[in-house]
Order: structure tokens, then C-alpha cells, then sequence
């Protein structure tokens, strides 16, 4: 086989593998668009803080790969800081009466994180008035009330590791300001419901 | 001085070769079992980033909608372009592509890729660490560079755009890509070592088994040679066999009816015996020094004496065919070396007999030279043929034994092929080599070296760079001896050499005794007088070396001359140990019988006995014509040489003389042994036997025929002729 027939082949081959790579890095950094969230905590029946403790708030897909990441990060930020703020992972509850949608493997992880409370979403309630579009999408309100940070936890999509997401919550809890009152989320879509929630509504 | 030959297996440029060849053998099969165990887990590892994938993110999720995760085609089909292409070049190689370099860029991918698929666990991070061991298996620490690269690009990309994707942490310093680097260079560190052990283990691997295929085919090669051998010397055998048993038949049956046919059939069954002698005397030599028996006894001697002999020997043949045999000197010539002087003969008479036999017109020449420029020096002698030459083809295995060039050749010339082997053998013996030189055009030129030993305090005659000695024609002449009345008795235990020297010595008029064994001659000595004892060595009853012995301690100073077919060095001093007064060597030869004789019975005579080569080269035959130097006197430094020999010779024999009447054996064999150097130094080789005779008598004790060989030296020394004054001028 002559020298350039060679040269071809092997570039075609180290092209594809870019292409890949491009691909994997491309698909593993693009965040999900944040929904609006709210400036002081919403007022909620089934959601209230609890007083003089900052609350950190976090919503998640049932069933979203992504989503082990950010409850593996929930839970390094909360791991000895449960007596100082109030942890909440609230999923999503798409039950039907074919398909339950209970207890799946994220929500027994959030149920083992200690000092965390999870809670289902019946109906999409907390996420329409939280403004939460996508899993792993977090809130941490100050002890007054007051939305302090907004965003995701994780580096990429499914990446767990520091980030300035985790940082900054951990500042917060501390009880320092943060510059990065925000991160990209990175997790599935909760949009359907909302839209569902909002035909319904 | 004596030491023994080491035929030690010399390990040459083949051997390397051919190691190599087996390490790139075992090399190439190392790159494809390690090739074919990587495209295995290549497809193992495609299966499992699937697996993993379809594990850990199966589904990507709108809302209650579900759809293929990313991942998941990512694994199928990034997984899938990894491991393709270097299972594709494993199954069909691309000649030009290394696939395991290929490999290797794809295996680090695969690292990457399933970190990707697990989340970036850092359990994930170990297969890179893993696949860098798995690469060193093809033994070739270059194919760790392009995955110890991907690694360190990665990481440094990563490192300055994303680190919390490989360090976990954010705002990392770039020294901490660098740390990472390091990491996966001090494993490759390791590799690299294991990889170059693993290199020079496979090739002292194949340099044993090189050795090993080496000696197999050699064994293989001499086992065939010598069978070879075996059948040609059946036939080499058989011929001079045939001749004795057919001519003796003839001579038998009295069909020869003239005497000149009664002689031709003689000379006939003479030459077949000494062809069959020549025959069992190399087949014993090779032996001798193939089972590393050959002793090497280094003594001073003259290099110029020895070649004179050597001439002075092979004259008579190239006289016969009419060409010149020549010597000449480009060096100075040393006035002695040490070295083994009859092994340098043996080397020299053989290849000075090949180059006339191979020749048919033109000249053989030897030309000397000393070279001092080595750690030692060293004594060249070329031998220089205008003969047919030697095919370069077949000049490789020329020096092996059991090896014969062409058949056609040995029908044509004879020889039993053995010749230049020993030659060789020798001549690494003595501290060099012999080796075909490239000529151009015909002829042959056979190289001897051969360390002089030390050359301080020797004196360097000078030579001339074109002086030749040309051989010159002699008329052989055949002489009867007349010996005197006599009584010898002859102790042989077998018939014909009884008969054969009964029937030689009755002819020229001794009375003979025969004793069967050396019981009976020791009895019969005891009981009569003789004038000579010709004791056979080795016979039943009681041998020769007793018989001798106690006749001495009896008191009886009869001559004893020894008889005995053992061809080692050491066995003339043997018999002159166990009181002996001379030796003769088997197969008995009459001139030199005659000779010993009439040493014995101190009668003065000239001996030019057989007209035959090889008698010549035994009996040092002599005549009456005068005795000129094989020295260049034409020269005056040679002339010079010679005028101070003939004062010093004078001086000599007045002294040997002296030594016999006084009975002063320990002067005799030392002026004896000075003349013998001294004459082969002058060019005087005639003088080197009696004078030999007469220190071995010094040395023994022995002075009963001290006064012949002194008479001879008399007579020799009247012969010699003077180069002219006027010359010297």
C-alpha cells in the first residue's frame, strides 16, 4: 500500500476518533437552560423553612442519570453541615396509573444523604413555584428568605468532582457572600410536566 | 616449552546474523501475540463501555419522556471506531502501519472514554495505568510514547480549560498537569526498563540458540564430512592398497621377468606404501590435535635455517616440474625465533608441496617478512604460487578437516585433504594463523603467521628487498653403502621387518642374529658380542625399553638403535632414556637404517639413497659437490656471515673434538647444539643433522658414534666454498 494510501486511512480514523471526542466533550459541557427562579422563597403548603436556617433546595428527575451526580455533590455539601441548613430534594412525581414512579435508585440515594428530606413533587407544585426546569437545578435562600444562589452542582453532565456550584453553596452555609451566585445545571428535562402543569393549571 | 592447542568454538559474524534473525523472528511473534491479545480486549472493552453505558445512563429524560441516552450511541459508535480499525489491521496488517502503535493511541482512548461513560470515577482512572503495562508487553518501550502523549495533552487541555475533570478540584495550577505527567512517566520509567531487559534477555536468547543451531548444523556438517571422509579414504586407502597387493601378486608369481620390470614393479609398491604412510601420518595428525593432544615445544631456532630445509627438501620436486622455487626476504631477517621449528617445517613443507603440486609452470615463491608493528611480533611467510588458483567459492571451507575442495582435484592430484587443516591448526598453535590471500589473476597465495616470541638481543641480519634463491638443479645419485664386517642382532617380534632388515643389512655385508622378543635379545646379548643391537620398542614378552635398560645396567655398551612406529615427539627421547644409543622410526627406511648403521660402526659415509621425494625429504641425502650458502652472498653482509661461520666452524670442530677425547659430554652437546643453530644460520643446513646427533650423544652420554658424526662435520666443512674477498670489497 503506497505511503499516502496509508497517510489517508490512519487520518480518516484519527478524524472519526476527534469527531467522538468532540462529541463526548460537546455533549458533556452544554448545561440545560435554567428556569426563573424566584427571589425570596415561595410560599408553598407542603414546603415552608425552617426559621433562622438558610434552606437549600434541590429538584430531581426520578429517573436522570446526571441527576447521581449532582446527589453525590448534595451530599458532600451537606455531610457535617446538616444542624446548619435546611437540605430538600424534591422529585418529580410523573405517576400514572400504569407507571409508578416511586423509589427508584436516585431516591433511595437522596433518602441516605443524612440531614436531607426528600419529597415528591405530586402534580409539579413545588417546581412550578420554584421555576425549576431541569434535574439537579438547586436553590439556597439565606435564613431570611432571601435566593442566594441559583444553578447546578456539578462540573458537566454527570461529572461529579468540585465546581464552583459546590463552592459557592458551601460559602453560603458558611455563612460567607459568594461571587458566583449561579452555575450551569447540568440534567434532564422537567419541562414536560411544567407545560402539562400549565395546560392543567 | 610446551602448550596445548584450544580448539575452542569461535563465535563469528554468522552467528550473529543469525542471531539476529531469530530475535527479529521471536520479536515479530512477540508484536503478534501481543497484537492479538490487545484486539480481544479491544472488543472486550467495546462490549463493556456498551454495557457500561447502557448500565449507568441507559435513558435520557424529558419530562416522562424517555429516550436513548447519549452515551449509549457514544459507546456504540466511539467505541466502535477505537476498536475497529486496530482489529481490522490485526486480522488484515497494512504493511507500513505498526498496529501496535495503532493500538496504543487507540487503548489510551479507550481510557478516556470510559471515564467519560462512568462519571469520571477515579476507580476508571487505573485503566490507563493498566493499559500502559498492557503496551509494554510488545516489548517496545516507542509504543508508550504516543499514549504517555495522549495522556499528558489531555491532561494539560484539561487542566488549563477544565480540571475539575480530571483533579476534581478547581483553579488547579498547571504544575499539577505536570504532577500528573510525572505519574504516568515514572510508570513509564519501569516499563521502559522492563521493555529494554526484555531486550537484551530475547537476544542473548537468540544468540544461544544461534550458538546451539550453530553447533547442531557443524556436528551435523562434520558427521556428514567425515562420512564423506570415511568413504573417500576407504577409496584413498584401497588404491595404494591395491597397487602393493597387486604388484606383490606379480612379483609373487615371478611374472615380472627383467630386472627393470622387477623394478619398476618395486618402485611401484614403494610409492603406494609411502602414499598410504602419508595418508595414516595426516589422518593421526588431525586426530592428535582434534582431541587437543598436538604439544607445541617453543625453542629458539633460525627462521631462514628452517626455510632453507624446507627448500632444500622440495627442490628435487619442483626440479621435476621444471619451476623455480624462490625465496626471498622483505624484512630483516631475525637470526633466531622461538617457535616450534618442526611444526613450522610441517606447515611449510605442506603448503610449499601443494603450491608445486598445483603448479605446472612459473615459479613458487616464499617471501618473508617480520612484522613488529603488532603487540608481538610476528613472522610472515607467504607462499606464493603461479598455479591454477582456488574458485573463491571454495576457498570457505578449505581450512576444515574432513573437508575436500572437489573431488575432481583430489582424483586428479591426490592428498588426503587434510594438510591445510593441520596447517591451520598449527600455525594457531604457534600463535597465528594461515589464510588464503585475495589474488588477482592465477595463482594462489597462502598467508602463514606465527609469533617469533620475544626479539631483544636477536640479531637482525638485514636483507635485501628482491634477493632470490633460486633452486638449483642437483643430480641425484644413489650410493651403496659399504659397511664393515659386523655382528648386528635384530630383536623384532615380526617376520617381514625381520626379513626386510636381514635381507638390507646381509647385503652389504654384516652377519645377522635374530631374537623373537627382548627376552631372548637380552639373552643372547648377554651371551655374545655384538657390534650393534637394533631393538624393536614394542614387542611381547618384554619390550624393547626393559631390554634396553637391562642391558645397560648389565653392562653391555653395545650401539642400541631403537625401532619403534610411535610417532610422538617425546618417544625418541624415551628410547634414548632407557639407555638407547639412536632411534629409527617405523616403517623402517633403508637409507636411513644404512646410515644409523654405519654411524654405529663409526664408518664415515654419504648417503643419496632413494631418488623419490619423500625419501629425500627423510634422509637429508648429501653428495660431493661443494656446499655453498643458501644465503644471498652475492650480498657482503651475507658473504660476511659466511667468511665468519667457516672461522668460527673451525674453531667448533677443534672443540668437539676436545669434548670426544676428554669424555666431556655436558661441552660436547653444548658446542654441538651452537654449531647447529650457527650453520642454519649461514646457510648451511647440511650441518644441522650430524650436528643434532652429536649433542643428542652429549646429552645421553652416549659417545660411541660421536667420532663418525664428527667426521662428517670434517668432511662438510671441507666442501663449503668461501665467497671471494674481492666481493666483499
Amino acid at each position: 500500500m503506497k505511503l499516502f494510501s496509508r497517510i489517508l486511512i490512519c487520518s480518516v480514523w484519527l478524524l472519526l476518533i476527534g469527531v467522538g471526542v468532540f462529541a463526548m466533550q460537546k455533549y458533556s459541557m452544554t448545561p440545560a437552560l435554567p428556569g426563573i427562579a424566584p427571589q425570596q422563597w415561595p410560599a408553598s403548603p407542603s414546603l415552608k423553612m425552617i426559621e433562622g436556617k438558610p434552606a437549600l433546595v434541590m429538584f430531581a428527575h426520578p429517573k436522570c442519570p446526571c441527576t447521581r451526580a449532582s446527589l453525590s455533590e448534595l451530599s458532600r455539601i451537606v455531610s457535617n453541615r446538616q444542624d446548619r441548613v435546611m437540605a430538600i430534594v424534591v422529585f418529580m412525581n410523573y405517576a400514572t396509573e400504569q407507571n409508578s414512579w416511586d423509589h427508584t435508585n436516585l431516591w433511595d440515594q437522596a433518602v441516605s444523604i443524612p440531614g436531607v428530606q426528600v419529597v415528591s413533587d405530586e402534580q409539579g407544585e413545588l417546581s412550578h413555584r420554584f421555576g425549576a426546569v431541569c434535574s439537579g437545578e438547586t436553590y439556597f435562600f439565606d435564613s431570611k428568605g432571601n435566593l442566594a444562589f441559583h444553578g447546578g452542582i456539578t462540573s458537566s453532565r454527570g461529572h461529579e468532582g468540585d465546581n464552583s456550584g459546590h463552592d459557592a453553596i458551601v460559602s453560603l452555609i458558611q455563612g460567607y457572600a459568594t461571587e458566583t451566585p449561579t452555575h450551569p445545571v447540568f440534567g434532564c428535562s422537567l419541562k414536560c410536566l411544567h407545560s402539562h402543569q400549565e395546560e392543567t393549571l | 616449552m610446551t602448550k596445548h592447542t584450544d580448539s575452542g568454538c569461535l563465535y563469528n559474524d554468522t552467528i550473529e546474523t543469525r542471531a539476529r534473525e531469530i530475535f527479529a523472528e521471536d520479536r515479530q511473534h512477540v508484536y503478534q501475540y501481543t497484537d492479538r491479545m490487545f484486539a480481544g480486549l479491544m472488543i472486550v472493552q467495546w462490549i463493556g463501555a456498551i454495557l457500561a453505558a447502557l448500565y449507568i445512563s441507559p435513558l435520557t429524560w424529558d419530562g416522562a419522556s424517555s429516550a436513548i441516552h447519549f452515551h449509549v450511541w457514544l459507546a456504540i459508535f466511539l467505541g466502535g471506531i477505537l476498536a475497529s480499525f486496530p482489529v481490522y489491521l490485526v486480522w488484515r496488517p497494512i504493511a507500513g502501519i505498526p498496529t501496535r502503535y495503532v493500538m496504543a493511541i487507540s487503548q489510551v482512548l479507550f481510557s478516556s472514554l470510559l471515564i467519560h461513560l462512568t462519571g469520571g470515577r477515579i476507580e476508571t482512572h487505573f485503566h490507563i495505568f493498566g493499559s500502559l503495562a498492557f503496551l509494554a508487553m510488545y516489548r517496545d518501550w516507542k509504543v508508550l510514547i504516543p499514549a504517555t502523549l495522549i495522556v499528558a495533552v489531555d491532561h494539560l487541555l484539561r487542566g488549563i480549560y477544565w480540571p475539575e475533570s480530571v483533579y476534581g478540584i478547581s483553579g488547579v495550577i498547571l504544575l499539577r498537569s505536570f504532577e500528573h505527567a510525572a505519574w504516568v512517566l515514572f510508570e513509564d520509567f519501569f516499563l521502559i526498563l522492563s521493555c529494554r531487559n526484555s531486550v537484551k534477555e530475547m537476544m542473548a536468547s537468540a544468540r544461544q540458540r544461534a550458538e546451539l543451531e550453530s553447533t547442531k548444523y557443524a556436528a551435523e556438517a562434520a558427521d556428514l564430512a567425515k562420512s564423506e571422509f570415511l568413504a573417500n579414504m576407504s577409496h584413498e586407502i584401497r588404491t595404494p592398497l591395491n597397487g602393493i597387493l597387486g604388484f606383490t601378486d606379480v612379483m609373487i608369481r615371478g611374472i615380472a621377468n627383467t630386472e627393470n620390470e622387477r623394478r619398476e614393479y618395486l618402485g611401484h609398491i614403494q610409492t603406494s606404501g609411502r602414499h598410504l604412510l602419508e595418508l595414516i601420518n595426516n589422518i593421526l595428525d588431525i586426530s592428535k590435535i582434534e582431541a587437543g593432544q598436538m604439544t607445541i615445544e617453543l625453542r629458539s631456532c633460525s627462521p631462514h635455517q628452517v626455510i632453507s630445509e624446507v627448500l632444500s627438501i622440495m627442490r628435487v620436486q619442483a626440479q621435476r616440474k621444471n619451476i623455480d622455487l624462490e625465496y626471498i626476504w622483505h624484512s630483516q631477517a631475525p637470526e633466531s625465533i622461538t617457535t616450534d621449528p618442526t611444526k613450522l617445517r610441517q606447515m611449510l613443507l605442506n603448503l610449499v608441496g601443494n603450491a608445486i603440486k598445483f603448479t605446472d609452470c612459473g615459479s613458487v615463491k616464499i617471501e618473508v617478512q617480520l612484522d613488529i608493528t603488532q603487540h608481538e611480533p610476528l613472522l610472515i611467510l607467504d607462499v606464493i604460487d603461479s598455479g591454477i588458483g582456488i574458485p573463491l567459492e571454495k576457498r570457505a571451507n578449505l581450512f576444515e578437516p574432513f573437508v575436500q575442495a572437489d573431488s575432481s582435484v583430489v582424483r586428479k592430484f591426490g592428498g588426503t585433504g587434510l594438510g591445510l587443516a593441520i596447517s591451520r591448526r598449527i600455525a594457531r598453535a604457534l600463535g597465528g594463523d594461515v589464510v588464503i590471500k585475495d589474488t588477482q589473476g592465477s595463482g594462489t597465495t597462502f598467508r602463514i603467521t606465527i609469533n617469533t616470541g620475544s626479539l631483544d638481543d636477536i640479531f637482525m641480519l638485514p636483507a635485501p628487498s628482491s634477493d632470490a634463491l633460486q633452486s638449483q638443479r642437483e643430480n641425484s645419485q644413489k650410493e651403496i653403502i659399504q659397511l664393515p664386517q659386523g655382528k648386528v642382532l635384530v630383536v623384532e617380534d615380526g617376520e617381514i621387518n625381520r626379513k626386510l632388515i636381514e635381507a638390507v643389512l646381509a647385503e652389504s655385508g654384516l652377519e645377522i642374529e635374530i631374537a623373537e622378543n627382548g627376552q631372548i635379545g637380552v639373552e643372547k646379548a648377554l651371551q655374545n658380542n655384538y657390534d650393534i643391537i637394533l631393538m624393536d620398542m614394542q614387542m611381547p614378552v618384554k619390550d624393547g625399553y626393559t631390554a634396553a635398560t637391562e642391558l645397560r645396567q648389565s653392562g653391555i655398551e653395545t650401539p642400541i638403535i631403537a625401532m619403534t612406529a610411535h610417532a610422538m615427539l617425546d618417544d625418541e627421547q624415551k628410547c634414548l632414556a632407557a639407555g638407547c644409543s639412536g632411534y629409527l622410526s617405523k616403517p623402517i627406511n633403508i637409507s636411513r637404517l644404512l646410515t644409523t648403521v654405519a654411524d654405529a660402526l663409526y664408518v664415515p659415509h654419504q648417503v643419496d639413497a632413494i631418488d623419490t621425494q619423500a625419501a629425500e625429504a627423510e634422509d637429508n641425502e648429501r653428495n660431493d659437490h661443494p656446499l655453498i650458502s643458501s644465503l644471498p652472498t652475492h650480498k657482503p653482509v651475507f658473504a660476511k656471515v659466511v667468511v665468519k661461520f667457516v672461522d668460527y666452524l673451525e674453531e667448533q670442530l677443534i672443540m668437539i673434538q676436545e669434548a670426544i677425547d676428554n669424555g666431556d659430554h655436558a661441552r660436547l652437546a653444548w658446542v654441538a647444539h651452537d654449531l647447529k643453530g650457527a650453520a642454519g644460520s649461514a646457510g648451511f643446513a647440511d650441518f644441522t643433522e650430524p650436528a643434532f646427533r652429536l649433542e643428542l650423544m652429549g646429552k645421553n652420554k652416549d659417545l660411541h658414534a660421536a667420532q663418525a658424526s664428527l667426521v662428517e662435520l670434517t668432511k662438510l666443512s671441507k666442501r663449503i666454498v668461501v665467497p671471494e674477498i674481492e666481493v666483499l670489497a
